[in-house]
């Protein structure tokens, strides 16, 4: 039995979303692998919002609000042991963490010039962690010394401030917990992202060998670009998470013996951030055909008599709810009646739900934008409406469209990442950041039933014959086989397993 | 009112480059700018048409980035000049840290109100003969040092949970040091009754000292987490409230005693019912509390603190624990307990305008640390440090006021102060005891000035180290002083143990305050 370890960040189990229904598929549909889930999360306070199946286990590493790693994993034998350890940190051991610390942050200066080397930094970091004490070593003077030192010629600190430096410092102590905690042994490495979650992943092919297979959603980097760039921070500040983004993702495409992204449109992007093109390999995302199935809008629905779209979104800015309630607003000049549905959670972005809150009071939208809150049924959602609506200004592959489609509901979308891969001919694509054009695809597909019915059916056919997550299943547990039979070594070089090797 | 904020169209490689401003201000990289073109609808076939030449949006994030950082360049923005919030007046922020730093001895400030007004408090009454009344301040004593390492714990990791805003974790904390404390008093007040009537010493003072020894922790551990949520108030009326049945049972002629007992049981129970309820409502609507520190982890985190609880009270007490010994009684010297506790209430109220100290220099730093320039840095923590020393000295010339005044108010107006107290004092060798002690917490005063530096630094192993020290040789000269002399002369040690916390504070405050920079990291 294949034994995977499943690198998540922020998403499964704790969150919901695309990347954890896609893996709630992939263990879901493998009863024949056992998972480990390695659940990076925000904080320590994360429920979990799946069930896990009786083949996977989860072990959770926040990356805030934690004192010490013992309190999530970190092996010792008791107070003892940890005194110990802290005193091994101090003197001399603390100016070796200090040139550890220092080869990192050159790496991190120029992300890209040295990513194997700088994967091989990372390992003797998370050795010296499991080693020694993790707090002392990020707390001594020494650190301290050595940052400041860094940061007096370090391009992303040139007008950074005492704060900054404090801050950024502070960050590393959390942002390195991932290489704190042992990893678990595993045949494969599976990340779901090419980020801080994917280091585990790096670390165990440098020193065990163990195949590391990458699947991008969004392109996690894109993602940082765009988050951070508009992230309220000082310069400083932002360019060092910039620059820890841009050293993790280039580190996981150095080392990733496959990347297998979910769109096509994703590998643009992969390439241009060093990712080699014989490692890339996409598998598009699927959905349950038998759960997402076609039906009237039930009689207990909100819109079972208005003419509805559906979306369900996190609230948050790269969704672009925004423009959806503007588009609500240009779809009710024609169709006054017209309800927009959205499910999904409100907790992601609390400051961005008031702002949306303001605008459907601004554009007195009360009656027709209505947030609906988690869905208690996910597959019954678009049948509650007519069409489906997606507005995001970043996306990969989104399950929402795939669901719509396959409850036959037609999908107005913004035309952003993956999306035109599923839709181009099969729905309405806009520009993204254009309510006037996702208004006017909205009143196009509500207002002729006689074109929503035959683009619902459509879309229900191509979802049949391309997109069924028994097709994602297979094409993953053939990859799992592959890369099995890939020998393990340490060696630097990230080797494909060989029938791939041949394929490219 | 549905269109988007008017924003620039991208038309050609100028407009792009401004609409990139205005999304990103300045972006951080060009593949920052591929990325919000991207957002903003264009796709590679757009490449070609905005710029000439571009095969895709990458090549298109390139040009328009480059262009950015020309139009860029060329406006010279100014810096958006954040609006500093109007900075709080010095009297005011004064006043508000010292209610804040107050709060901690309200209930004990309202116990001795109550003791002045109507004669009676939970811990004393003219009813009380002379033994059982200072075996209570023994008890009072030996509680406090023995849940002194509890309750600066608690404290820290409840301070902890409040930053974290882990609500349910504040109130898991606070209920579970507060059973431990009341269970642990109870186990201590058993244990000292037991070895009383084993060693045939079993008196109405020794079942005084077991009583309050058993039922005090939990008071000074209740207190200690209101305090921690701001609830002080509720405190002090919890322990205030009882005292009026036990005033009223003394008048209709109760047996002192028991009624004191009482009182202080209903004041434990009041405190509890009052520290559940206010966590209760705190921790309403929180996330579920994390999991516990593991007990491997929990002597990092709050070992130092706790060892801080305990060598503070030490230093305090040292001298009457000195003076007392050798009574063979379970009771301090009734002139000595008096000019001590007398003594002790200029240190009570100048206390609390340490905490303004602590967060002066802590705003000070703060500033030095917002600087660009390393120079003007360095001179700001300098500018922090030297206005700590002033606002210390300043806390001392209060110190030294309120000392001479209450010198006075016994010496002049002793008719004023309940239990006879003034009588007590103004013997001769209490008489010398009483203005040492005034000394020697003078002393004090600098050194706990010192070490609110380290509490704002998070460092408490200095304070331990320099309070340890001070602690022995607090005993060793008390010890000496009182087997040449009485009892009284344990004021001596008092004084040795001040001035060497005084210097050991100085001397590794003179060490750690070159670097303050790191400290001040390492306590964030």
């Amino acid at each position: 039995v294949p034994h995977v370890l499943l690198l998540t960040e922020g998403t499964y189990p704790f969150v919901d979303g695309g990347v954890s229904t896609w893996c709630n598929q992939i263990i879901g549909g493998m009863p024949d692998v056992r998972f480990t889930v390695l659940a990076v999360t925000g904080d320590v306070s994360a429920r979990q919002l799946y069930d896990l199946p009786p083949n996977a286990d989860v072990r959770q590493v926040p990356l805030w609000g934690v004192e010490h790693p013992v309190e999530w994993g970190l092996p010792v034998t008791g107070a003892i042991d940890l005194a110990k350890r802290r005193r091994r940190s101090r003197g001399r051991c603390a100016v070796a963490f200090a040139e550890l610390l220092t080869a990192f942050l050159t790496d991190l200066a120029a992300p890209e010039a040295d990513p194997l080397g700088a994967g091989r930094r990372l390992a003797e970091l998370h050795r010296f962690f499991v080693d020694n004490d993790y707090v002392a070593a990020l707390t001594s003077r020494e650190t301290w010394d050595a940052f400041q030192a860094h940061a007096r010629t370090a391009p992303w600190a040139c007008d950074a401030r005492g704060t900054d430096l404090v801050v950024c410092l502070r960050w590393l102590r959390a942002l390195l917990m991932p290489l704190a905690l042992p990893i678990p042994e595993a045949d494969i490495s599976h990340a779901t992202l090419a980020g801080l979650a994917a280091m585990p992943g790096v670390v165990a092919r440098i020193e065990r060998g163990t195949p590391l297979l990458v699947t991008e959603h969004g392109v996690y980097l894109r993602e940082r670009y765009l988050a951070i760039s508009t992230a309220d921070l000082p310069t400083a500040q932002r360019r060092f998470l910039l620059a820890i983004a841009e050293l993790t993702a280039a580190v996981t495409y150095a080392y990733a013996d496959v990347i297998s992204p979910v769109c096509v449109w994703n590998t643009r992007w992969e390439r241009q951030l060093g990712a080699r093109a014989d490692t890339l390999k996409p598998i598009c995302n699927g959905v349950d055909v038998e759960a997402f199935r076609p039906q009237d809008k039930p009689a207990t629905s909100p819109g079972c008599w208005r003419p509805t779209a559906v979306a369900a979104a996190r609230v948050f800015p790269l969704k672009d709810i925004e423009n959806m309630i503007r588009a609500a607003a240009v779809t009710r000049r024609v169709i006054p009646d017209v309800l927009f549905l959205l499910y999904g959670s409100l907790t992601a972005d609390p400051p961005y739900v008031e702002r949306c809150r303001a605008l459907i009071a601004e554009l007195e939208l009360e009656e027709t934008f209505v947030f609906a809150g988690l869905a208690p049924e996910p597959t019954e959602i678009f049948n509650q409406g007519d069409i489906g609506v997606l507005s995001s200004v970043s996306e990969a592959f989104p399950f929402t469209v795939l669901e719509a489609l396959a409850c036959a509901r037609p999908v107005a979308a913004t035309d952003v990442g993956g999306v035109s891969e599923i839709l181009d001919g099969w729905g309405e694509l806009v520009p993204p950041r254009d309510p006037e054009a996702l208004g006017a695809a909205c009143v196009r597909l509500l207002a002729d039933s006689h074109n929503r019915a035959n683009l619902g059916r459509r879309g229900r056919e191509r979802v049949l014959s391309r997109f069924r997550s028994s097709f994602v299943v297979d094409s993953y547990r053939d990859l799992y086989r592959d890369l099995e039979t890939c020998a393990p070594g340490a060696s630097d070089r990230p080797r494909l397993p060989e029938r791939l090797e041949a394929a490219a | 009112v549905i269109a988007v904020e008017p924003h620039t169209p991208i038309t050609d490689l100028d407009s792009a480059a401004k609409r990139i401003l205005e999304l990103l201000g300045t972006p951080l990289h060009e593949r920052a700018t591929t990325a919000a073109l991207e957002s903003e609808g264009l796709r590679d076939v757009d490449a070609g048409r905005i710029a000439r030449g571009c095969r895709d949006v990458f090549d298109l994030g390139r040009e328009v980035h480059a262009r950015c950082l020309t139009l860029r360049a060329g406006s010279q923005p100014t810096a958006a000049a954040a609006t500093p919030k109007p900075a709080e007046a010095g009297w005011k922020q004064l006043a508000r840290r010292y209610g804040r730093g107050l709060a901690y001895s309200l209930p004990m400030i309202a116990q001795g109100l109550a003791l002045a007004t109507l004669g009676v408090s939970l811990w004393g009454s003219a009813g009380l003969t002379a033994d059982e009344q200072t075996a209570i301040g023994l008890a009072l004593v030996l509680s406090l040092i023995a849940v002194g390492p509890a309750t600066h714990a608690m404290t820290r990791r409840l301070y902890y949970y409040h930053y974290q805003y882990d609500v349910r974790a504040l109130e898991r904390t606070a209920a579970r040091w507060i059973a431990c404390a009341a269970a642990f008093g109870i186990v201590l007040g058993g244990a000292a009754a037991l070895a009383l009537v084993a060693a045939g010493q079993w008196s109405s003072a020794g079942a005084a000292f077991s009583v309050y020894l058993a039922l005090q922790p939990t008071m000074w551990a209740a207190n200690a987490g209101l305090f921690a949520i701001r609830r002080s108030v509720i405190a002090s009326l919890a322990v205030l409230l009882p005292t009026i049945p036990v005033w009223y049972g003394l008048r209709l002629g109760v047996s002192p005693l028991p009624v004191h007992a009482a009182g202080l049981a209903a004041a434990d129970v009041l405190l509890i019912v009052a520290a559940l309820v206010c966590f209760r409502r705190e921790a309403r609507g929180g996330a579920p509390a994390r999991r516990p520190l593991p007990r491997a982890a929990i002597p990092g985190a709050i070992g130092g603190y706790a060892a801080w609880g305990l060598v503070y009270f030490l230093l305090i007490f040292m001298d009457r624990l000195v003076a007392w010994t050798g009574d063979g009684r379970i009771a301090f010297q009734p002139g000595y307990e008096a000019a001590l506790q007398v003594a002790l209430v200029p240190l009570l109220l100048v206390l609390p305008a340490l905490e303004y100290v602590l967060a002066r220099f802590g705003q000070l730093l703060r500033i030095a640390t917002r600087r660009v320039d390393v120079d003007a840095a360095s001179m700001g923590r300098r500018n922090a440090i030297r206005t700590m020393t002033r606002l210390v000295a300043g806390c001392l010339g209060a110190y030294a006021l309120l000392g001479v005044g209450v010198w006075l108010v016994v010496h002049r107006l002793g008719h004023l102060l309940p239990l006879h107290v003034s009588q007590l004092i103004t013997e001769p060798d209490t008489d010398r005891a009483f203005v040492i002690a005034l000394v020697a917490y003078g002393a004090f005063v600098v050194a706990l000035g010192i070490s609110s530096a380290y509490q704002l630094l998070a460092r408490p192993w200095p304070m331990v180290a320099a309070g340890s020290i001070a602690v022995v040789a607090d005993a060793v000269v008390g010890l000496v002083a009182r087997a040449h002399a009485g009892p009284e002369m344990a004021s001596l040690g008092l004084l040795t143990g001040g001035i060497v916390f005084m210097a050991g504070m100085a001397i590794a405050w003179r060490r750690h305050r070159r670097r303050v920079d790191y400290l001040w990291f390492a306590a964030s």
